[in-house]
């Protein structure tokens, strides 16, 4: 009786895990390429960028089963704070792997404008970047920003006033046309 | 640029990294391999580990190398002080540093708290989080828990928790700065901390508790010990290794903008083994892929670095530490070799 017992969890627990393994992939296929989006914000860099979203979606199928939040907002967290202590350390502790992303960089030259802006966020400190990109581009509340970097909403505020003042200044952006300043 | 000009921007620069319509679902499955990949490689450290394999090394620098030469030398026993505290083993004054506060919570703890009040803020800390109930019998499916790491309420490094106990004494392996101290310290003052003013570190498990399982959270925290600037490198003047010292005796530079980048370096016959360390920093115009040997790799960020290291027995032929880029970019940065022998050799 206990052996029967064991294989029916067994099999139960092997179609919980086909289940959560179709929803995982269909997560991916359908929402990858915007988290991908976020990634490359954060890193200005396509390679480093999938990296990171691997690295995000490796730990969230690790964790699939007891996700309580959205499945998008557990990986966006973990895009943003994984960014946050990759660069935080010197050694960050990847995986070591072999693969390489295999598209080609985009070019800069095509968007000069997005260049452009592109060397401006690589000038903010990373946090400060991860707050822009999570107000201004996922447009997540102050309060859901500061829950995801685990800090305070005071600080989201101050931290996205300074980045905004920085690019407001930065030689990339530099606007000389004094009707936009009313706008600033 | 107002904020209407910056979204419009961002979803611009974003757009960059989109593939063709046609491609998204053979892009994602092709992610779900590398996913897969992930997944399996951390499961197969776990299954070392917990087999008592030397497979599984962690060099001083915290890099995780799972395809280690054949010939890396073994470890040597440890003759290095430590300090224990609720079963866990710290390292007490690793390559002339020195641990300033440390705490381990018992099996199951959900959050730790350690308050320090630093004499210097060239600090570096480490934080494990091991299921200790699970060590013992079979490895489950997934990892179990995920911890966070803040201090004076910043957040510092978050991480998943082991399957196994890793009896190796934690050591001092995570820092600021690119090694040098100034950066450090910045990086500390960043975060609230000052000289002769306590500062509150926490470490929290962020992950539901699971039935069954009880992780045991570990926190240290050391003033680090003496650093080398050679060449433009800042890098530990000791190591530690696998229990034993090691004395760095050499570095190798070479300032390279290419697609690859290679540095050879010799060992000697003095010493029964060598630890060589590479390195890359201050990339720019993209980013690649480090391998010391013929051993492990590491992907390298755009702007920071990475550094790995192995172990070699002589007599071996010289030892080369590559960089290649990724996409074939020229990319610009400092490649860089260091060899490390034992402090008590040969």
């Amino acid at each position: 009786v206990t052996a029967d017992a064991d294989a029916m969890a067994d099999e139960g627990r092997a179609i919980a895990t086909d289940s959560n393994r179709q929803v995982f992939e269909a997560f991916v296929v359908a929402r990858s390429p915007r988290l991908l989006r976020t990634a490359y914000l954060l890193t200005q860099d396509r390679g480093l960028a999938e990296d990171l979203l691997q690295t995000a979606l490796a730990r969230a199928w690790r964790s699939w089963g007891r996700i309580e939040t959205s499945p998008e907002a557990y990986v966006r967290a973990t895009l943003a704070n994984t960014y946050a202590s990759w660069w935080r350390r010197r050694w960050n502790g990847e995986l070591p792997s072999a693969d390489l992303p295999d598209h080609p960089a985009p070019d800069p030259g095509d968007q000069p404008a997005a260049h452009e802006l592109r060397d401006a966020l690589r000038r903010l400190p990373k946090r400060q970047r991860a707050v822009v990109v999570l107000r201004y581009f996922e447009d997540q509340t102050e309060a859901e920003t500061a829950r995801i970097l685990g800090c305070s909403v005071g600080t989201v505020k101050s931290q996205a006033s300074k980045a905004l003042a920085k690019l407001r200044v930065d030689p990339a952006l530099a606007d000389d046309d004094p009707r936009s300043e009313g706008q600033r | 640029m107002n904020v209407d000009e910056l979204r419009s921007g961002l979803t611009t620069l974003a757009a960059q990294v989109d593939v063709e319509p046609a491609t998204v679902a053979a892009d994602a499955h092709a992610r779900l391999a590398r996913v897969d990949r992930l997944v399996a490689r951390a499961r197969r450290l776990r299954v070392a580990a917990a087999a008592g394999a030397a497979v599984a090394v962690v060099s001083a620098a915290g890099l995780v190398a799972s395809e280690l030469p054949r010939d890396s030398a073994t470890p040597p026993a440890s003759g290095l002080s430590t300090v224990e505290d609720n079963g866990v083993s710290l390292y007490a004054s690793p390559a002339g540093g020195v641990l300033v506060g440390h705490v381990v919570g018992d099996p199951g703890a959900r959050t730790l708290t350690l308050t320090v009040t630093p004499k210097s803020l060239d600090l570096a800390w480490s934080v494990e989080c091991a299921n200790a109930t699970a060590s013992d019998g079979p490895l489950p499916r997934r990892s179990p828990d995920e911890f966070s790491l803040s201090v004076n309420g910043h957040p510092i490094s978050s991480g998943s928790c082991d399957d196994v106990i890793d009896r190796t004494p934690m050591n001092a392996d995570s820092y600021f700065g690119f090694g040098a101290p100034k950066g450090n310290v910045v990086g500390w003052r960043d975060l609230g901390l000052r000289v002769g003013q306590p500062s509150t570190f926490t470490v929290r498990r962020t992950s539901p508790t699971t039935e069954g399982r009880n992780p045991q959270l570990a926190l240290g925290l050391w003033q680090r010990g003496p650093q080398n600037h050679d060449s433009g490198v800042w890098y530990p003047h000791e190591l530690i290794v696998d229990g034993a010292t090691y004395v760095s005796e050499s570095i190798s530079t070479d300032p390279f903008a290419a697609r690859r980048a290679a540095i050879s370096v010799r060992i000697g016959t003095q010493y029964d083994r060598y630890w060589i360390t590479g390195g890359a920093e201050r990339l720019d115009g993209g980013n690649g892929v480090l391998q010391v040997g013929d051993g492990a790799m590491a992907a390298l960020d755009a702007t920071g670095g990475a550094e790995l290291g192995a172990g070699y027995k002589p007599p071996h032929d010289p030892v080369p530490v590559t960089f290649r880029s990724h996409h074939h970019a020229t990319v610009s940065g400092l490649l860089y070799a260091i060899v490390y022998h034992p402090l008590d050799g040969p």
